[in-house]
């Protein structure tokens, strides 16, 4: 069985409306040390509702959506957002309705893609990084983004449950 | 198991393309024609919500009333709300014009040639790249590397242009690093950013004269030329370290996490002195 048409419809119109809340509201919120993800937490969830299709379809979607409208290396969002969306549809979660695994998972794939993101463009930036005060801003990102774990996680979990995504193609 | 195979097949193709796309990118590639097309089939999203919450701060500050009130009297909350919001938006057009007032006031003295513009959205990379995207582009003869100010000093400089906005690299984005002057000294010196932590000043001289409160312009020195004599920040403490020489950390002029109208330097004068040892001089840097 594949994914309905609907599935598409509805996760490509997630990924406009996230990114466009992204860059207008979360990344200019007045917070100090970093700004929490919506695109990570959204393919997080995506991921832990649907699966490794889902997750690996909506990481790689979102994460070159994201890619196209900022200015690192076109593919290194896609690339990150992937692969997250592959290790957390693979993960069997050990109960749906609980809250605490949904918070772990999302903080270490914040911890996770943070670091995959530096390491990639550390390898194929012009310029090096300055890896001290670029870290500084980690546990922010992962504070962050858990904040938004529980209003993302349950909503993106209803709405995979309505369109009863397969774990296939 | 045809199934799983598909799967595995799906999965390496896109990791395939994320690879290819990564090779490309780090060969120089930049992708201008997909990103112009991203970018000015999403402005028109971001425009939309930016109208809807802008400001952003006062969007939130009205969210505890939502839940908590009580239905209460429907015609009397309508017209507070509606009320409210001419206050709001009063104010903040009023805010607007206070900076605009502000940055012609210092053009005026700078005799600088500059488009305006507004910030549209910050970058939505995961909070270590420093930069927004302002209303103007080509279209308006903004180019690559143009230095970008506010009212209150620099800003950044420009480091890509679609037709109608353009990218710019705040001055605190860890990778940006801007040749300074010492105001009061004349001492170079370069400011490298470090996010929302304070700004880094290494002086060329390790045994410069530095004074906290000291004034930093933009100077003739670095990599990348900004246009010189706009105000980066002042010297909040000065630590002199037997090895390294002196170093300082410097207060920004500009609030980067509250920027709106910003003014992107097409020209700039001729330096009145000129350097012998400048290695990229100003008029050559990006044109």
């Amino acid at each position: 069985m594949t994914p309905r048409p609907a599935a598409f419809v509805i996760g490509a119109a997630t990924i406009v409306v996230a990114l466009a809340l992204q860059t207008t509201i979360f990344s200019r919120l007045p917070l100090p040390g970093n700004a929490p993800n919506l695109l990570l937490v959204l393919v997080v969830a995506v991921a832990l509702a649907g699966g490794v299709p889902a997750g690996v379809g909506m990481g790689f979607a979102t994460g070159l959506a994201a890619d196209l409208i900022s200015d690192h290396p076109l593919g290194l969002l896609a690339f990150v957002f992937l692969l997250v969306g592959l290790v957390v549809g693979s993960i069997e979660a050990p109960s749906e309705r609980s809250v605490f695994w949904p918070v772990v998972i999302v903080a270490a794939a914040a911890v996770l893609s943070f670091l995959l993101y530096l390491v990639i463009y550390a390898l194929i930036g012009r310029h090096g990084i300055a890896w001290g005060s670029q870290l500084r801003g980690l546990p922010e990102a992962v504070v962050y983004d858990v904040m938004l774990t529980p209003f993302v996680v349950p909503v993106v979990a209803a709405v995979v449950r309505r369109l009863r995504v397969s774990p296939a193609w | 198991m045809r199934r799983g195979r598909r799967q595995r097949l799906t999965i390496v193709g896109l990791l395939v393309i994320c690879v290819a796309l990564l090779v490309l990118s780090a060969q120089g590639r930049t992708f201008n024609g997909a990103r112009d097309a991203a970018n000015s089939a999403f402005s028109p999203v971001e425009r939309g919500v930016n109208s809807v919450v802008d400001p952003v701060g006062n969007f939130f500050a009205g969210l505890p009333d939502v839940g908590s009130n009580k239905r209460k009297i429907d015609d009397l909350k309508r017209e507070n709300a509606q009320l409210r919001n001419d206050l709001r938006t009063s104010s903040v057009n009023g805010q607007r014009a206070d900076s605009l007032r502000k940055l012609g006031l210092f053009l005026g003295r700078s005799h600088f040639t500059v488009a305006t513009a507004t910030v549209l959205d910050f970058g939505p990379s995961l909070g270590f790249e420093w930069a927004v995207r302002i209303d103007a582009g080509t279209a308006q003869g903004v180019r690559n590397n143009m230095t970008v100010i506010s009212a209150d000093g620099l800003v950044g400089r420009v480091k890509s242009v679609s037709k109608q906005t353009s990218l710019v690299v705040l001055a605190i984005d860890p990778g940006s690093s801007v040749g300074v002057r010492v105001a009061r000294t004349g001492e170079l010196g370069l400011v490298t950013g470090a996010g929302l932590g304070p700004l880094h000043f290494i002086p060329l001289n390790p045994e410069a004269k530095v004074k906290v409160g000291d004034t930093l312009i933009t100077g003739p020195y670095g990599a990348t030329t900004y246009a010189a004599g706009v105000t980066l920040g002042t010297v909040a403490k000065v630590s002199s370290r037997g090895r390294n020489g002196t170093s300082a950390t410097v207060t920004p002029s500009v609030s980067y996490s509250a920027l709106d109208v910003v003014a992107v330097v097409l020209t700039a004068p001729k330096p009145t002195t000129r350097q012998p040892d400048l290695a990229s001089p100003v008029a050559g840097g990006g044109r």
